[in-house]
């Protein structure tokens, strides 16, 4: 019989590696998910992504149980996410273009629809993109996109609303739509 | 209403259930305006082009590669730990060796007690003023029974 996340945590905070193991292979793909929408497929995401796990590891005692525990992974997931495109643009301003575009790559060839979705979710402000990839991309509700990210339901609506204008305006005009 | 409340009405029907009236006004408006028909469509493809097929991944060893970070940070912070007592461990026992010294040298008797420095026990409550404090004169009680 499967054992529920909250034993896994349970045997982790005990020191059992092997359960602490489990809950990453059970949740890697919802983490990895939020994750590679909000900083693309990139060495960096990965990093993002372990950390992510890390700071779980290391807070595990403060974890209650009050919201499921992917809600909680996703909570650190957005936030380590923000703060890595905080960075990135830190670092951009000392660099030239040409290494700035390493992060910002413009696709190169107009006929690869995922290159052209990330290049123009990557343009969004982080705020707009948050709230896109999970509600747009992750498919939760926006009751828990709202949950997760701490705002009110309608501050996820108006910017869903904002995003979806900007997204159909762009690719509509690189893809046809 | 006009182009543009009907358009975040398109766009607010697929995140939320509209009410009878908002469901009537959009399909009269979509029936009579090609043009916000059209653009219902785009809304529609943009949000299926967006919505994740796949489950996403980090590729292979991702877990494995956690439980050795886990690791990792704690031999690490093991290794500093020791570090920080081998930094002062030549000044603790320099520290320790004077001390003892110290006592040697201004210690009347040469026991272990007074060596590594531990007070005797206090005969006296010290903490009682001095007039405060009863004599028993034995000689005096004696001659006035």
């Amino acid at each position: 019989m499967e054992q529920s996340d909250e034993d896994l945590v349970e045997k982790s905070r005990k020191g059992d590696d092997l359960a602490f193991k489990e809950l990453v292979i059970r949740h890697e793909r919802h983490v990895a998910g939020v994750v590679q929408s909000m900083l693309g497929v990139t060495p960096e995401a990965e990093d993002v992504g372990q950390e992510v796990f890390v700071r779980f590891y290391t807070s595990m005692d403060k974890f209650k149980g009050e919201s499921a525990l992917r809600t909680y992974l996703i909570r650190i997931a957005i936030n380590l996410s923000l703060n890595e495109i905080k960075s990135r643009k830190r670092k951009s301003s000392f660099f030239t273009r040409e290494e700035e575009g390493k992060w910002a790559k413009a696709p190169e060839h107009k006929s690869d629809i995922n290159e052209i979705v990330t290049y123009e979710l990557n343009r969004l402000e982080p705020e707009f993109r948050s709230v896109v990839t999970l509600r747009m991309i992750e498919g939760y509700t926006t009751e828990e996109t709202s949950n997760i990210l701490g705002i009110p339901l309608g501050t996820v609506l108006s910017r869903l609303s904002r995003a979806q204008k900007k997204l159909k305006l762009v690719l509509s005009k690189h893809l046809g739509l | 209403m006009n182009k543009n409340e009907i358009e975040d009405l398109c766009i607010k029907s697929f995140d939320q259930t509209l009410n009878d009236s908002e469901k009537k006004i959009l399909a009269l408006a979509i029936e009579s305006d090609s043009e916000l028909a059209s653009s219902l469509i785009a809304y529609k493809n943009v949000r299926e082009l967006l919505l994740r097929k796949e489950p996403a991944t980090f590729g292979p060893y991702f877990a494995q590669k956690v439980i050795t970070r886990i690791h990792n940070m704690r031999e690490e912070l093991d290794q500093q730990i020791a570090f920080f007592f081998k930094k002062f461990r030549v000044v603790a026992l320099s520290v320790m060796i004077a001390l003892l010294t110290f006592n040697i040298i201004f210690s009347d008797q040469l026991d272990i007690a007074s060596v590594i420095g531990i007070e005797e026990a206090a005969t006296t409550d010290t903490d009682m003023p001095e007039d405060e404090i009863e004599h028993f004169d034995f000689l005096e009680t004696f001659v006035n029974n």
